[in-house]
């Protein structure tokens, strides 16, 4: 993030740091990539909102405040415990208050209405609604101001609903404080200004971070809406973890079949460029300005994106799909040359045209989307406006001891044992290590639903409380597989609850019933023990404490254990430290909120997909990129992305450049000391990383810096209110 | 000591006609629905269990096996349409199979081919030698005496007597197989056992808990508590399956009673009027049986909505029949006595009659008739054991103290 600190000083000036309606300044025209056609929606659209904000701001602009009050009934919520035609009354009276009213609900259609007549024909300019909690309506009432003509930030919510009326009874202290509320909003309504939302220029291009199937179709939706897409994939092949699955539930379509469809997809798509063997190093920059550092280790293929859209000749790139390895150019299966192969050089020159993706770096600035890099130190900068983090997910892996693992070889883990069931021939009876297997015990939640005390802490040093999900499907549909492939093998499941959530799940779990497998539950705390048997026609005997046999010790000798691992939080690397993305405790990437932002992270412009959020099979995974797509293309469509305005500004004149607003500041590159052409040091606010808290206004000794819409100055105005309606407010 | 799963009883289950049980995900509905299931009885789940793990002793071995009289409210409940109910018959089947030392049972039971064909030949031998015996054929009027004469008395009653030695042997190793696993077993589950075994017999108990189990046997209690726990009703007292039961029973009871009294007491061929007590006794219990079982083989067969009727198995249908038939030809030559009639068809009928009466005695340990012997006896068993323990069996309900669980 330093670098960011610098970029004023570069002579480079994309952030504006100024509100545009103030400075009468028009926002720069964002950097759009050269595009040869004129497939992307937003050409053309893009200089739109800037003229009306122009035009707004010449309406706002130094008026006389005329002030409309309107309260709201919230049917009984507010109006049983507050008369609230006394509090229009009062209202009617304080200075510059021209229309006070009530409505039974405000925020319906005649509610807004009426706010709309006055502000056609008594000529309000400011509006003020006491309702409920402006988390509800506040949103609603701005739209009504918009569409009205004015300013939406010429506009205050007081809150006598959740902050009066629920929570007093007593009709007349609460009367006094919504009038007090009301008289504060008022004040504060005087005093406010015009706003427009903080426009930063965005990269109509998007990095995405792993190329398993959450990666895959995130890439192919984005670079389908005519965003330029940048996919990063660690690994040599593509595909991820979804390729060590045979067959996906519940459709029972080959993993192959879906990889290599996703894959041919991205590889077809020429607005996508690909690195494989490729990590992030590190992110700068902001929401519309993201510059990625990835580094590529030399086995890895590049295939660049074309700017003249000539389709690759993806049966030319010679890139197949391995079982249980993934989907990739024939070098990346090839272990005995790593490094130099020659089937990735001729795969890359063959696909891509070289100069489109890989300007060198340092020289000229690239344009928007596309790459920059020097490929031969295997470092390559891309600049984007969003990423999408489709990192996934590991399997747990059984520390060795747990349920025989590591010291049996009769104990797999499910993955080993998908493998192992696929390459068995039909017919007969399937062998593990040369031996007939006639009985086999699955044990579910391994590594999910840890209990503390129980078990032991992995490697992230905490237990692993959460379920994993797709594992009792997962299982089910092997068991499924096994009983109908070989019905003579006996099969047993040690679960604790069958969790076969989804669409289509709960089949497996009634298929496996009826094709005879038994089912065990054990409870978490007593999981089952696997032992090696002595003199015993099986090798190993598994026993559980069984819950359906109303707690008898159940012993079963069987030629092999399968682990149903779950899934566990994957290193996200030079991601996380960069931007500090959240995890929840199960250490997975935790988004804003789960249904209000479910797939945006708390670093603006950084969105998540498939299962680095939380475990998900491969239909949750790929609904969540689409949704991750979409999130993407919506921040950056129009070529801008726009924030809350609610951000600090500096007074230039004001600023003696003492520089505790860059000391104080908790958000890294908000606020920089930039040199003036007269020799005078000044804080710059950086609006894209201003959160609008409001440490620097109150460090700094000239109050030279200030927050848009919450100045001292309206803070001081409200107290005033609050103290001028006398008395006791019931607080 | 930890149960040893065998996942191949649920196979087995299957044959001896309770296909649908592996869809069964132990959800416990058909314990919570049952009637008759109390206390820590937990039928018919605790049964399924058995078969899922495969412990064939403990199922055979199993009491609720034999305190079922299904009224089928658990394979209607069943959300996996499992049919429990089905399993609990096929589980008395399969415990039938089990105390057979012969191998005889289980074959009947889970081959259709060999039950039916068995059955053919078996009759087939009986006849045979019935006829090998006697070279004439009767003549003139039709009636006991005379076939006495064509098929001696002496044949008839040594032949039956060999049936009934021959039953009486497999009997009682069958019942000692059972009551061998039965104690067997029901000490190796862990429950709470009787009294250290007393240096004498303990006869009271024994007693009271034989007054248990007649009681019990003579009342249908249970069977009672079974259909009036239902919310329906088979239709009219006439038709409800048990007052079928009890004329089937008591008519079967009946007939053999007045058998043996007639041997005891009666010139074999002899002329005796209808209202000679025994002949009356004979007769009533001949209707009795004749009305359950033409009820029943209707029910069966018209299959009203009910679980229990879903499924006949040939072991179902050839009990009925057997008895309908010995029934009917017993009342052929009833009529015979005192109504003029002649000719070869009355032979024949005295034929069937002495044939079927005799195969059924020979095969009823390996039949579902079994159960006349097995359900009684095994009441007995844990009434007894309930008595021991101090427990006053209600309602033959034998609220026995389960072992305590080990979670």
């Amino acid at each position: 993030m330093a670098e960011h600190i610098d970029e004023p000083q570069s002579g480079e000036q994309p952030r504006e740091p100024e509100r545009p309606a103030e400075s009468g300044e028009q926002p720069r025209e964002p950097e759009r990539p050269a595009e040869s056609g004129s497939t992307s929606p937003d050409e053309g659209q893009a200089p739109v909102p800037e003229e009306m904000a122009a035009e707004e701001a010449a309406v706002a602009g130094g008026e006389e405040p005329r002030i409309g009050v309107y309260i709201c009934h919230c049917g009984g919520n507010i109006a049983d415990v507050i008369d609230v035609e006394q509090v229009a009354e009062e209202a009617a009276k304080l200075p510059g208050v021209v229309s006070a009213k009530t409505n039974m609900f405000m925020c319906s259609d005649p509610g807004q209405q009426a706010i709309a007549d006055d502000i056609a024909e008594l000529g309000v300019n400011r509006v003020v609604v006491a309702a409920c909690s402006p988390r509800l309506h506040e949103t609603t009432f701005r739209g009504v101001l918009e569409r009205a003509g004015i300013n939406p930030y010429l506009y205050e919510h007081a809150n006598i609903r959740e902050q009066v009326s629920w929570s007093h009874g007593d009709p007349e202290q609460a009367r006094d404080k919504a009038t007090a509320l009301v008289r504060a909003a008022v004040a504060k309504a005087g005093g406010l200004t015009a706003l427009e939302p903080v426009r930063i220029p965005a990269e109509g291009a998007v990095v995405i971070v792993g190329g398993g199937v959450a990666g895959l179709r995130a890439a192919g939706d984005l670079a389908r809406t005519g965003l330029n897409v940048t996919l990063v994939e660690k690994e040599l092949v593509l595909g991820g973890r979804a390729a060590v699955l045979d067959k996906l539930f519940p459709y029972e379509e080959a993993a192959a079949d879906v990889i290599t469809r996703l894959a041919d997809e991205v590889l077809e798509d020429t607005r996508i460029t690909l690195h494989t063997g490729t990590e992030v190093k590190n992110v700068d920059g902001y929401v519309g300005a993201f510059t990625l550092t990835l580094r590529q280790r030399p086995e890895g293929v590049t295939l660049a994106a074309d700017p003249d859209r000539v389709a690759r000749d993806v049966a030319g790139l010679g890139w197949r799909y391995e079982p249980f390895r993934g989907y990739g150019p024939a070098s990346a299966f090839d272990a005995a040359t790593p490094g130099g192969d020659d089937a990735a050089d001729t795969a890359a020159s063959a696909g891509a045209v070289p100069a489109a993706g890989e300007t060198p770096a340092g020289g000229d600035e690239p344009g928007a989307g596309e790459p920059a890099g020097d490929e031969s130190a295997g470092t390559i900068t891309v600049k984007a406006g969003a990423i999408v983090v489709a990192t996934g997910y590991e399997h747990y892996v059984p520390p060795k001891g747990e349920y025989g693992y590591g010291r049996l070889p009769q104990v797999v883990t499910l993955v080993d044992f998908i493998k192992w069931l696929s390459e068995q021939p039909e017919g007969g009876t399937p062998t593990f290590n040369d031996k007939p297997v006639r009985a086999v015990a699955f044990v579910h939640c391994v590594g999910s639903r840890q209990v503390d005390g129980v078990h032991k802490p992995g490697p992230s040093g905490h237990i692993n409380e959460y379920c994993s999900r797709v594992c009792c499907t997962a299982t089910l549909q092997s068991v499924v597989d096994l009983k109908t492939r070989f019905p003579r093998v006996a099969a047993y499941e040690l679960f604790q609850d069958i969790r076969a959530y989804g669409r289509g799940h709960e089949e497996y779990y009634e298929r496996a019933n009826k094709a005879g497998a038994v089912f065990l539950r054990w409870d978490g705390a007593q999981p089952p023990k696997v032992a090696k048997t002595k003199g015993d026609d099986f090798p190993v005997t598994v026993s559980c404490i069984d819950g359906l046999t109303w707690g008898e010790e159940v012993e079963m000798g069987v030629d092999m254990v399968v682990l149903a691992v779950g899934m566990t939080p994957a290193d996200i690397g030079g991601l996380g430290s960069s931007l500090k993305i959240p995890t929840g405790a199960d250490g997975f990437l935790q988004e804003v909120h789960p249904k209000l932002r479910p797939v945006e992270l708390s670093v603006t412009g950084v969105l998540v997909a498939g299962a680095c959020q939380a475990p998900k099979d491969v239909t949750e995974s790929c609904a969540s990129a689409s949704a991750a797509a979409v999130k993407a293309l919506g921040l950056l469509a129009t070529g801008h992305v726009q924030l809350a305005p609610f951000v600090a500004h500096v007074e230039a004149e004001e600023c003696l450049g003492h520089g505790h607003c860059v000391a104080e500041c908790p958000y890294p590159g908000a606020i920089a000391m930039q040199d003036y052409p007269d020799g005078q040091q000044r804080a710059v606010v950086n609006p894209a990383l201003c959160s609008g808290c409001g440490a620097c206004v109150a460090v700094c000794p000239t109050k030279a810096i200030d927050l848009n819409g919450w100045s001292l100055e309206a803070y001081e105005s409200m107290v005033d209110a609050l103290l001028a309606s006398g008395g006791e407010v019931a607080r | 000591m930890a149960i040893r799963v065998d996942p191949t009883l649920l196979d087995d289950m299957e044959r001896y006609g309770a296909p649908d049980i592996k869809a069964c995900f132990n959800c416990g509905n058909c314990t919570a629905v049952c009637p008759l299931s109390e206390g820590d009885d937990a039928f018919p789940r605790r049964m399924i269990r058995h078969v899922q793990l495969g412990q064939r002793d403990a199922l055979a071995a199993s009491k609720e096996v034999w305190m079922c009289y299904y009224c089928g409210e658990c394979s209607e409940t069943c959300p996996r349409e499992a049919a429990p109910g089905e399993l609990m018959a096929a589980a008395r089947r399969f415990a039938i199979g089990r105390f057979d030392p012969t191998t005889l049972a289980r074959r009947m039971f889970t081959s259709t081919a060999f039950n039916i064909g068995w059955m053919v030949v078996l009759f087939a031998i009986l006849v045979g030698f019935l006829l090998g015996t006697s070279d004439v054929l009767p003549e003139g009027r039709v009636n006991t005496a005379s076939l006495l004469e064509w098929i001696p008395f002496h044949v008839i009653h040594d032949m039956g007597l060999a049936v009934i030695i021959i039953l009486g042997v497999l009997a009682v190793v069958a019942l000692v197989n059972m009551l061998w696993l039965l104690s067997r077993e029901t000490s190796a589950q862990g429950a709470p056992q009787p009294p250290a075994t007393p240096s004498r017999f303990p006869l009271k108990a024994a007693l009271l808990a034989l007054g248990d189990m007649v009681g019990e046997v003579i009342r249908h209690r249970r069977f009672r508590d079974c259909q009036t726990a239902e919310s329906r009703s088979d239709g009219p007292l006439p038709l409800r399956r048990r007052f079928v039961h009890l004329n089937i029973m008591f008519g079967f009871l009946g007939l053999a009673l007045a058998t043996v009294l007639d041997y005891l007491f009666k010139e074999p061929g002899s002329y005796v009027p209808l209202y000679y007590p025994i002949r009356l006794l004979g007769t009533i219990a001949g209707i009795a049986l004749m009305y359950g079982a033409t009820v029943a083989m209707i029910q069966r067969a018209r299959k009203p909505e009910r679980a229990y009727f879903d499924r006949s198995t040939v072991s179902d249908w050839a009990l009925l029949i057997f008895l309908w038939i010995i029934g009917a030809t017993g009342f052929v030559l009833e009529i015979a006595e005192y109504v003029t009639m002649s000719g070869i068809s009355v032979d024949i009928v005295f034929l069937v009659h002495v044939g079927l009466a005799m195969e059924l005695l020979l095969l009823l340990p390996f039949t579902k008739f079994a159960h006349i012997i097995y359900r009684p006896v095994a009441l007995w068993y844990f009434a007894f054991r309930a008595r021991r323990m101090g427990v006053i069996p209600n309602n033959m309900g034998f609220a026995e103290p389960q072992k305590e669980s080990a979670a």
